[in-house]
């Protein structure tokens, strides 16, 4: 027991290197997450095997046939298929109308179900089936459980490739404004900055009202509020929006990307109330359109009378609805989303078929038509934009009319195409988005994408950099201390405080990007300075000859790497609390990396000198 | 077999104003060419990407430079801002001047139809840019000032502070100087980016260590003067050379892989460290020396 005493130092060092061991290779850790790959399925390669993964294809067309040597073995696997399923030549391998099953997996296609409703034609894989492209190559995005490889280390955008935008919310908005029974505020303010009702919202209770509308600036919102009655400057207004509003574009946001099977997502804010949206494998152009679009469904029954008057009822929007379910083809080549609607809606929007006389007007819908006749058009808007406008059928207005259709209130909204109908289905499962994230002009976003395997070749090379530096300093110490009892403690140190951080970002979850890596080998540079430090100090001349002097030397040589220690940590604090790009990972890697030095490795290397240079009896 | 020695200089031969000349003519020549190049360009240095905005986009599988302005050229309403090779790839690195969507889809298009493969893209709007300068820039300065704090704390005493401190200047702007100096003559083009700011904030950092070491041994240990500055350049110069050779074999191996962000740290840090044995073994030695002999006496 009194070796440990004596050597408490070293044993602290030792369990924390255990400790270390375990959180890199432990199971423990968030490292067993799933992770997207995307394999390419080309002309001449295309065999993939799916194992105990999901894959998606999205927008693409696929042939399933038996005559290919270009095969998909799906096994323990979950399938998913977005898009256009076209029936081929082999039917052994197609089942028109059918269902697909996978052997000992799950179907997920859209949400919970067996039935693959993206076309009316469905395939079965059970057994061996070939998966084959059509003149094109197509990118099939494939979910594996994560292989993390040696560690429970997790890699950043730099390392592991993907998209990143970091970017602030459109949006302004007043607090502290006493807001008694204005019922009309919104659409009074909406009217007067010319802008869309959803673009205004108030929140009486919290005394806030937001804008939602890149296009209005601070003045023109004071004084539309001004206008109201408030008593409001310019200067009140701020930009961004609030706390609440920011958390609900978050969730929402992560809602959209989990939902959009773009697996490994995640959505943060950072400072500056900017939202950072980062997804793996994923192009910059897509994740655009995830964080710009509002996603906001409306259906707009639209009136054209006889005489020529057009009027426009919002008769369904996102709030009525109260499920979805898979979209599906029409006849004809159109698309649909099947929803149900609450029951409070149902009733409403059956009373307004029957006020707005689309009941009496069944298929009576074509908007080209000239002004003297009538048009009555059911149309699907999506984020304001018409995506299909449907007339209603002769069965749906007859329920409606005898008020039956309100007990069973299934409704299809219409598309052209399957994405589009599968946008709104989004949109619907997962709710719009009160504001978007600002790429405009003057916004202050930036967006990244490196492309996987790129990102991932710089896994080994980082680690070889690290390596070579490392090695570099070993030859300096073996050239001055020309000692090997002195250098191999001293590198085995030094190596042994970035073993330690690696296990403080696998335990911490970090996600390490190449700033973290520039991180660790400044550690490695700190580290030996300091461990020099100590060995200068200790083996000076004189011989250390009881332990009391190898103590005062201990201090002395202490005072300086304390020192030294101290202004690294001030020098690096900033860039903990300021964003500057990528360098907080830095900071906080060199921050730890200090005081894992000072208050661990180094001591420790101060024990172990003693018992080099002490003979039993003096220590 | 090669020897690493830390030779023992005899400082008796040269008087502090010899000593202190060469450093503070460095520091001058450096300040003078962060204000020219202010004056001609607005900003202290070479501004990259990271700090004006604008698109860049990393190819590969391109054959020529000439290659990129054809596929970049007509169809493509962006200006090209920049093209950099990747040293010995078939790889570029091109920056335009656009952060609209549009022309970056067409960009993409134009670079996918001349066959490059896109490894890496990433658009900064100049707001974001000028974000980041005046975040970085503060950050500097506050951890500047806080490093300064923490020495006259630790130190009690005016000039030796006041040397370190002068020194970690020193060794921050000589390397922006540097940068500047090969701007400016138009030799090689190394512009600021986040690796450049991360590297010289480590500088604070790494140069502040050897003054502590060299100041510590001076004015806390008993023994000569010359005694005591032999033992700290003992211990100083082989830690900062160590580091050295340390951020050479790092800032090579990086430039050879083609890995982003190392080469920019690890060639200021060269610089930086190089210039701070010049400035801890004849700047602050020579403070030290005139505050022991002189200073203290008065």
């Amino acid at each position: 027991m009194g070796v440990i005493r004596e050597n408490w130092r070293i044993a602290a060092l030792v369990v924390i290197m255990l400790a270390s061991t375990f959180a890199l290779f432990g199971p423990i850790g968030g490292g067993a997450g799933m992770q997207t790959e995307l394999v390419t399925l080309s002309e001449d390669e295309n065999t993939l095997t799916v194992d105990e993964s999901t894959f998606f294809l999205e927008n693409t067309t696929v042939e399933l046939t038996n005559e290919s040597t270009n095969e998909i073995v799906a096994t323990d696997a979950t399938i998913d298929i977005d898009g256009d399923v076209r029936n081929v030549t082999d039917t052994s391998a197609v089942v028109a109308n059918g269902t697909i099953d996978v052997r000992g997996g799950s179907v997920v296609s859209p949400t919970n179900t067996s039935v693959i409703t993206a076309t009316n034609e469905s395939i079965a894989v059970s057994g061996e089936a070939t998966l084959r492209t059509e003149n094109s190559s197509v990118d099939l995005s494939v979910e594996r459980q994560q292989d993390s490889g040696l560690t429970n280390l997790q890699y950043g955008l730099d390392l592991s490739g993907g998209t990143r935008i970091r970017a602030p919310i459109v949006g302004l908005h007043v607090t502290d404004l006493s807001i008694g029974d204005q019922p009309q505020l919104a659409s009074d303010l909406a009217a007067a900055l010319d802008t869309d009702e959803i673009n205004v919202q108030v929140r009486p209770r919290d005394g806030v009202v937001e804008v939602y509308d890149g296009a209005v600036n601070k003045s023109e919102f004071a004084s539309a509020l001004q206008s109201a009655g408030f008593d409001v400057q310019t200067s009140d207004v701020q930009t961004g929006v609030t706390s609440q509003t920011r958390d609900t574009v978050v969730n929402t946001l992560q809602g959209r990307i989990d939902q959009t099977g773009l697996s490994g997502g995640s959505v943060a804010t950072a400072g500056d109330g900017l939202v950072v949206v980062e997804v793996p494998n994923t192009r910059p152009e897509q994740v655009r359109n995830i964080v710009t679009d509002r996603g906001i469904v409306r259906i707009i029954a639209e009136v054209r009378e006889p005489g020529g008057n057009t009027t426009n009822t919002t008769v369904i929007t996102g709030d009525d609805i109260a499920g979805t379910s898979p979209i599906g083809q029409r006849q004809g080549g159109a698309w649909e989303a099947p929803v149900r609607l609450t029951d409070s809606a149902a009733q409403d929007f059956q009373r307004q078929m029957n006020d707005l006389r689309f009941t009496e007007n069944p298929g009576n819908c074509d908007r080209a038509r000239g002004s003297g006749a009538g048009s009555y058009c059911l149309l699907t808007m999506l984020d304001g934009e018409l995506i299909k406008a449907n007339g209603l059928s002769l069965g749906f207005a007859d329920s409606l009319g005898q008020g039956t259709w309100s007990d069973r209130p299934e409704f299809t909204i219409g598309a052209s195409t399957s994405g589009e109908a599968q946008d709104i289905k989004l949109s619907l499962d997962v709710g719009s988005l009160p504001t978007t994230l600002d790429l405009g002009q003057g916004a202050q976003y930036d967006v990244s994408y490196i492309e996987p395997s790129y990102a991932q070749s710089f896994k080994p090379l980082s680690v070889i950099t690290g390596l070579l530096a490392w090695f570099a300093v070993a030859g300096m110490i073996f050239l001055r201390y020309k000692k090997v009892q002195v250098a191999l403690p001293m590198l085995f140190t030094a190596i042994a405080e970035v073993y330690i951080l690696l296990g403080f970002a696998a335990i911490s979850g970090l996600a390490l990007d190449l700033s973290h890596i520039a991180g660790l080998i400044a550690v490695i540079g700190t580290g030996v300075d300091d461990l020099v430090i100590m060995a200068d100090e200790i083996l000076q001349e004189g011989d250390v000859a009881t332990g009391r002097v190898f103590q005062s030397r201990f201090r002395k040589a202490f005072w300086v790497i304390g020192a030294a220690a101290a202004t690294t940590i001030i020098a690096m604090s900033p860039l903990t609390v300021l964003s500057v790009g990528d360098l907080f990972g830095f900071a906080v890697i060199t921050i730890v990396g200090v005081l894992v030095g000072v208050l661990i490795t180094r001591p420790a290397y101060g024990d172990i000198l003693r018992n080099l240079v002490l003979s039993e009896d003096q220590r | 077999m090669v020897e690493f020695e830390v030779p023992e200089i005899d400082y008796d031969r040269y008087s502090n104003r010899q000593l202190a000349t060469p450093p503070l003519i460095v520091l001058g020549v450096s300040l003078l060419l962060i204000s020219v190049y202010y004056l001609l360009n607005g900003t202290p240095a070479p501004l990259g990407f990271d700090f004006t905005g604008g698109t860049e986009i990393r190819l590969a599988e391109v054959s020529s430079r000439a290659a990129i302005q054809d596929a970049f050229g007509p169809g493509v309403d962006a200006e090209i801002e920049s093209i950099r090779q990747v040293q010995g790839t078939g790889e570029y690195i091109v920056t335009f001047l656009t952060q609209d969507s549009g022309e970056i889809q067409a960009i993409r298009d134009a670079a996918g139809g001349a066959g490059f493969d896109i490894q890496a893209e990433t658009t900064r709007s100049p707001a974001f840019g000028s974000t980041n300068t005046q975040n970085a820039l503060f950050g500097l300065v506050v951890a500047f000032v806080g490093m300064s704090a923490l020495i006259f704390v630790l130190f009690r005493s005016f000039v030796p502070s006041i040397a370190v401190v002068v020194s970690a200047f020193s060794d921050i702007m000589i390397p922006i100087g540097v940068v500047n100096l090969l701007a400016l003559t138009g030799l090689i083009e190394i512009k600021m980016t986040l690796g450049t700011i991360a590297a010289l904030l480590m500088l604070i950092g790494y140069s502040v260590d050897s003054d502590i070491l060299l100041n510590n041994h001076i004015l806390r240990r008993r023994g000569s003067f010359y005694e005591s500055t032999f033992r700290a350049m003992q211990t100083g110069v082989t830690m900062t050379v160590t580091s050295i050779v340390a951020m050479i074999t790092m800032t090579i191996v990086a430039l050879v892989f083609a890995i982003d962000l190392l080469p920019d740290i690890g060639l200021i840090l060269v610089i930086g460290l190089a210039a701070d044995l010049m400035n801890t073994y004849m700047l602050n030695l020579s403070l030290l020396r005139w505050y022991k002999f002189e200073g203290v006496a008065r």
